[in-house]
């Protein structure tokens, strides 16, 4: 197991947000999250990385228990995260963000082949590259938080919303590029309220209400249950 | 006498301006106006006569103070400030904590070196230069010419460097860059350090200025620093040295044409007024937020 996630509890002061969650991704796989609003999809990415401190429960990455460590040694263990709402250094330039991307990184030559792989996955940003990102549209920085994601040259990658208030062209095109980024090696856990688009994408799904894991199995089983159809995909 | 007034005035705000930098660097990352910033700038300066009168030469002895004095801006934050932010309290919390270790600061000052003023060496006294009936010293040109390098010596590192690139980017969305594997409060440290340099950099050119140096010169010159950073545009370089200059120069004209009594309040009506037609300051961004 790459990733490994055991009865993880997490509070946001009262409110106990995860109520034990178990849950593990293999090396390779496309992972989806779905569930609908507050149903703690987001903390549980924020828990994983550090953001937010779990009460109780392990996270368990490449056999080593990183369990509460600082979101800033994240990228060092080859996890990555594109979080929700972009979050783009919007007086920096496309470029600065991913070199940013890539601080953890001191040798030029892999940071060049961070760049070339980026522009290559979306061309866009590399037409945009000295301008700041808080002038680009909704979508180019999301594809820009994606590529900085990238730039650490990670083995996984966490991908927290990227359609959210996307038009739908960016959308498509957004999930052509999860699947191409996952061809070249890396394993995604992607969180999704688009589960249409993410029970297509992914290799298998985590349904989450309230905390808990309520479904998990192949994303297809999953798409086709007749509980899911009706609560998720607008079906039945 | 008025350009002479002029001049004056450059060198003194060139000490303001350094005395700025510090305010804004700390201020564009935590969003926290550090008041112990003028007290800092008084440790400085007493450190580097300390440290001078060891007699193991004047550069050394100034290394040796600005070092310290980066170390205490650290320690600062790291003993009084760090926890506050871990424990996310209101921003009101930090502000009073500044202006309690301001006195801190001041008062162990006074308990290990005395209260009294005391006389510190004229470091670039070499004579003066006489252009038609304005007379410039050393210690003028001196003053402009360090300052004027240690603000590109700034300059350079947030705009060109990678530690830069960290400062600029903590200071626009602490968190994403937490998570991009930036470690926010080692920049956090390295931007008190910074500060503390420039303040005593300040220290040592203001003090040699007017040969004098005493624990509680921080509190006006911290002021009127202060000042000089919100005039400017606070979390702006150019816009600190900018404010110096103008505080300066406001300064030593009150004082020659007003009289000396009104020489401390000047920068301060300025400020005002300057706040009314511009509030975010000569340079300031506008919708600078906290996100």
């Amino acid at each position: 197991m790459m990733l490994e996630i055991s009865n993880l509890h997490t509070y946001y002061g009262a409110i106990h947000a995860l109520k034990g969650i178990d849950m593990s991704v293999e090396k390779g796989e496309i992972v989806s999250l779905i569930g609908s609003n507050g149903a703690g999809k987001t903390t549980l990415l924020n828990t994983i990385v550090g953001v937010t401190n779990a009460k109780s429960g392990k996270v368990v990455f490449e056999g080593k228990d990183i369990t509460n460590s600082p979101p800033y040694t994240m990228t060092k263990m080859k996890i990555s995260i594109s979080p929700e709402g972009r979050e783009v250094f919007p007086e920096l330039t496309v470029e600065e963000n991913l070199r940013i991307g890539a601080y953890i990184i001191n040798d030029k030559k892999t940071i060049e082949t961070g760049y070339e792989r980026v522009y290559q996955l979306f061309p866009r940003l590399k037409e945009r590259f000295r301008q700041q990102a808080g002038t680009l549209s909704g979508g180019e920085q999301q594809m820009l938080a994606v590529g900085r994601a990238l730039m650490s040259n990670p083995d996984l990658l966490l991908l927290d919303e990227p359609s959210l208030g996307l038009a739908p062209n960016f959308v498509v095109m957004i999930f052509d590029m999860i699947k191409e980024i996952n061809k070249q090696g890396v394993t995604i856990l992607l969180i999704e309220q688009n589960a249409n688009m993410a029970l297509s994408t992914s290799d298998r799904a985590y349904v989450i209400e309230n905390g808990v894991v309520t479904m998990s199995g192949k994303a297809a089983d999953i798409a086709s249950d007749p509980g899911i159809k009706k609560a998720y995909l607008g079906m039945g | 006498m008025l350009i002479q007034q002029v001049f004056n005035g450059l060198a003194l705000g060139m000490g303001y301006a350094l005395i700025a930098v510090g305010y804004s660097l700390v201020f564009g990352i935590l969003r926290l106006v550090n008041f112990s910033h003028g007290s800092i700038y008084a440790f400085g300066a007493e450190m580097a006569m300390v440290f001078i009168g060891f007699q193991f030469g004047i550069v050394p002895g100034i290394i040796a103070a600005m070092v310290l004095t980066g170390i205490l801006g650290v320690c600062i934050d790291k003993v009084a400030l760090e926890p506050l932010r871990k424990k996310k309290s209101m921003p009101i919390a930090s502000l009073i904590t500044t202006i309690g270790i301001s006195n801190i600061v001041t008062q162990l000052l006074i308990v290990s070196l005395g209260s009294e003023k005391r006389n510190f060496p004229a470091l670039f006294n070499f004579g003066s230069i006489q252009i038609g009936n304005i007379a410039v010293s050393s210690t003028q040109i001196m003053m402009c010419v360090v300052s004027l390098a240690l603000m590109m010596v700034l300059v350079f590192i947030v705009y060109k460097t990678k530690i830069g690139l960290a400062m600029r980017a903590s200071e626009q969305n602490a968190k994403a860059a937490n998570m991009m594997g930036i470690n926010v409060n080692f920049v956090i440290s390295f931007t008190f350090f910074l500060a503390g340099v420039s303040a005593t950099i300040a220290g040592v050119l203001v003090g040699s200025y007017y040969q004098i140096v005493y624990p509680n010169m921080g509190y006006m010159a911290g002021l009127k620093a202060f000042a000089a950073a919100v005039l400017g545009g606070i979390g702006s370089l150019p816009g600190a040295l900018l404010g110096g200059l103008i505080v300066g120069v406001s300064e030593s004209m009150a004082a020659t044409f007003l009289g000396s009594t009104y020489r401390d309040s000047i920068a301060f009506i300025i400020l005002i007024i300057v706040l009314i037609v511009r509030p975010h300051g000569l340079f300031g961004r506008k919708g600078i937020t906290k996100v």
